[in-house]
């Protein structure tokens, strides 16, 4: 075989189940010498899981994990390191009190007789850094206080002088200045020139088609592109990342139904809200109207939500919930002000793991069934039964805790816990992520209920077809701003796509 | 990213519930055997003067179990109730010569729910891990309550306050029980209603099984946090003072001295998960009785007492290793 042609690493047919879901589905990759590869897909596509099979933290089910071409199974990550892969966290590993040389060399430091020889130590970690245009930095400093681009550079300059064939830097720049950003990629175009091979994982769009000249995109656990970076424009990189609305033009793939409501009455309402991650972001909602949020990963969308259920700190801006005159401060003055969140990650901000699924309905809605400082047992029951008939959840008792039941009626528990307290808005952030189609469809039809009952509803989605049937008006969101809004013939995909993929503006 | 797509398969299969019952029932069944053992082995044992002795010594590391469970539950640990019990008994046995026993009572209250106020808000606010946090009271406490009565021990005088530890209350056919049982039963089940018939338990417990998920539920997931350290150390406080009521004497090096230790047994060995989320009454109690049985077992078949101690230790660790392992098989589910 030709050597110049044999892959750094390669990933053959390569899947991993859940209990529940296939989250990589068969799925082929490989990274040549000298290649920067895009690894791109939404949240839940199934890129971490990839990229921990690769790294030795999951064992595939099926398929192999070639290195150099010589099939590996690693049983974990150090195994993975040691055969030239290594992983960049956006939390860097290294040890924050010692210093940068000796992280670069843990574990393997130049040695006279049984001491550690601290002037080659330095000697050689200042060479090192010096390769790779880091001169600045000094290998006596501490880590720990270190500015993390300095410390990601560090990671870098270690995995790099471990010999790694393979660097997989995972979201890197997320909390790195632009000119830091910069320094970053000319680390990796020196890692590049030094033959070896980068994966690239970013929610930047911009940034990828700066750093790779080749993409993988992943969506829902298979491969949705494989080849040049190049051939793809921003939209068509977009569109397979989300997946193009099937079943043509007449054809409905959702639960929703048609919203008829003419100039209903304004019950949310947000106007240039700002927070750490939001910029000036406007929002209206009316009664019995559903509206959208789009955007890509990182686009603001969950934190614009956390602003307006009084999560996330508004450093400026206003707005109004119901009859309130203004937003909340904190998630127990929204509910009591009558609105109700359905947050993005069921897992660590829903359920309460172990507790039952009588009270992981209640939760939320409790100080309203309490009779004299007891709590109403029969009224919980009747409350409690009553969403689980509305909503369909399928259980074997009550007292089931709530880490038995499947993804789906666990969405559909927490959907009855916003329920409980009678929202007048509910805003829901990917209300149907990671759960089955048949949850999907009737949490969808529900939805359209309770707003055909008169309730303001939000959608935050990442899937077209949410926005595009579900909503009657589509707010798009990119770089923490509202962008603009689309309703009526202007609801379309071309128009999503192009918004919200549209060239960030640089600040 | 990918970990909201895990979903748990939906029915647990035999063996995990096997564990799980053994979880939640294996300390009454572990209870039950302890006191066959004993009426087999042990000497006298089966006499009402004995049992009457074992209700009465357990009281105290009822109190403190009790608040450690509550602390437990929000995935919190408080390893300051010896210490809290310490100064609970220095502050009454000053305050009750001047002052008169209902006002160093609630001097003695007063000062055990200060120091769990100050536990509460380091883990609370300052966001100081449990651990560390208590820790730092677990040396200071005692010191300051070393340092309250100068060294000294300091003996009661005050009959009512005494008899609180020492009354008895008597039974048909000749047998009597003490105060201090019925005040631990009865507050034991007192507890055990309020934790389910009001919001407090599940805020506890929702507090402990996702902090996040119960913030964005409008809970004042903080102020939960302080509570159940308030209730530690008030408890702590009883239990400070039943000790001092007992013995008639304050001696803060000895008081509630390693009862951090016993009281986390207790929860543990009830099978509590130290995950948090998890908050019951009735095996917490359990719990307790099985620790003091076990050292009573020990003493009474006249095993040396460091002996002893390095056996109920052993006892213990092996209890909580297997309720652990326990626990855990069944959180894996």
């Amino acid at each position: 075989m030709d050597g110049a042609l044999t892959p750094s690493v390669e990933v053959l047919g390569v899947s991993k189940r859940f209990p529940g879901v296939l989250a990589v589905d068969d799925v082929g990759m490989a990274l040549c010498p000298g290649e920067a590869r895009a690894l791109a897909g939404q949240n839940g596509s199934g890129k971490s899981t990839l990229i921990k099979i690769v790294a030795g933290v999951y064992r595939p089910d099926a398929g192999t994990v070639r290195v150099s071409g010589v099939p590996v199974d690693f049983r974990s990550p150090p195994e993975a390191v040691a055969a030239g892969i290594s992983t960049i966290h956006q939390e860097v590993n290294l040890i924050p009190f010692r210093s940068v040389a000796e992280n670069l060399f843990l574990a393997r430091e130049p040695k006279r007789g049984p001491f550690i020889d601290q002037r080659r130590l330095v000697r050689d970690s200042e060479e090192i850094l010096a390769n790779y245009g880091l001169e600045s930095v000094d290998p006596d400093a501490e880590v720990g206080r270190l500015s993390i681009a300095v410390r990601q550079m560090v990671a870098i300059v270690r995995a790099v002088s471990q010999d790694a064939r393979l660097v997989i830097m995972d979201e890197p720049t997320s909390s790195l200045e632009v000119a830091e950003v910069d320094r970053l990629f000319g680390i990796i175009g020196r890692l590049l020139a030094d033959q070896r091979a980068v994966l690239f994982v970013s929610h930047r769009l911009e940034e990828l088609y700066e750093v790779c000249e080749t993409a993988t995109v992943l969506r829902d656990g298979r491969v949705a592109y494989d080849g040049p970076l190049g051939d793809l424009d921003r939209e068509d990189l977009v569109v397979a990342m989300i997946g193009r609305r099937q079943g043509g033009s007449g054809r409905r793939s959702t639960g929703f139904r048609p919203i008829a409501v003419e100039d209903p009455p304004t019950v949310l309402e947000a106007d240039s809200v700002s927070s750490v991650a939001v910029h000036e972001a406007s929002l209206r909602v009316g009664a019995g109207e559903i509206v959208g949020l789009a955007g890509l990963l990182g686009a603001g969308r969950t934190e614009l939500a956390e602003i307006l259920f009084g999560v996330a700190r508004r450093t400026g801006g206003q707005g109004s919930v119901g009859d309130s005159g203004r937003l909340p401060d904190s998630p127990g003055e929204a509910l009591a002000n009558g609105m109700a969140l359905v947050p993005e990650d069921r897992r660590s901000q829903g359920i309460f793991p172990g507790q039952s699924v009588r009270e992981n309905i209640v939760a939320a809605a409790l100080p309203s069934l309490i009779r004299r400082g007891l709590i109403d047992h029969s009224a919980v029951e009747a409350a409690v039964q009553r969403l689980v008939e509305m909503l369909d959840i399928r259980l074997a008792s009550l007292d089931q805790p709530i880490e038995q039941l499947s993804g789906g009626n666990q969405q559909k528990v927490i959907l009855a816990r916003s329920l409980l307290c009678s929202p007048r808005v509910l805003i829901t952030d990917e209300p149907t992520r990671g759960i089955d189609v048949g949850a999907k469809f009737e949490i969808q039809s529900r939805l359209s209920d309770l707003a055909a009952t008169g309730m303001a509803i939000v959608i935050i989605s990442s899937e077209l077809e949410e926005v595009l049937e579900g909503t009657r008006r589509t707010v798009v969101m990119r770089d923490g701003r509202t962008v603009a809004t689309l309703s009526g013939e202007d609801l379309r995909e071309d128009n999503l796509v192009a918004l919200m993929s549209a060239g960030a503006e640089v600040d | 990213m990918e970990a909201q797509r895990v979903d748990r398969p939906t029915a647990a299969p035999a063996p995990r519930q096997v564990s799980e019952l053994l979880r939640r029932h294996g300390i009454f069944v572990g209870l039950g055997c302890l006191v066959v053992l004993n009426v087999i082995i042990t000497p006298h044992f089966w006499a009402w003067t004995t049992l009457r002795l074992q209700l009465q010594q357990v009281t105290p590391l009822v109190f403190t179990s009790l608040g450690m469970a509550f602390v437990v539950a929000t995935k919190g640990i408080d390893i300051s109730v010896g210490a809290v019990m310490a100064v609970a008994s220095v502050v009454a046995a000053l305050a009750i010569g001047p002052l008169g026993w209902p006002v160093a009572v609630l001097l003695a209250l007063g000062s055990a729910a200060a120091c769990g106020l100050l536990n509460g808000s380091l883990v609370a606010f300052l966001r100081i891990q449990p651990i560390v946090a208590t820790l730092g009271f677990l040396v200071a406490g005692r010191g300051l309550a070393s340092v309250i009565v100068d060294g000294k021990s300091k003996s009661l005088y005050d009959d009512t306050f005494i008899s609180f530890g020492r009354r008895y209350f008597e039974l048909p056919f000749g047998a009597s029980v003490p105060l201090a049982a019925v005040v631990w039963v009865a507050l034991s089940l007192a507890i055990w209603w309020l934790v389910r018939s009001t919001r407090f338990g599940f805020l506890v417990r929702a507090a402990g099984a996702n902090p996040v998920a119960a913030g964005l539920s409008g809970q004042r997931v903080r102020r939960t946090t302080v509570s159940v350290y308030v209730i530690s150390g008030v408890l702590a406080g009883i239990a400070g003072m039943y000790v001092t009521a007992l013995a008639a004497n304050s001696d803060a090096t000895q008081v509630g001295l390693l009862m951090e230790l016993d009281a986390i047994a207790a929860v543990v060995v009830g099978g509590t998960t130290l995950q948090g989320g998890e908050l019951s009454v009735p095996r917490t109690v359990a719990g307790a009785n099985f620790v003091l049985l076990t050292e009573t077992t020990l003493l009474r078949n006249n095993v040396d007492t460091a002996l002893t101690q390095l056996i109920s230790g052993l006892i213990i660790l092996a209890a909580v290793f297997v309720a652990a392992r326990i626990s855990r098989r069944s959180e894996r589910m």
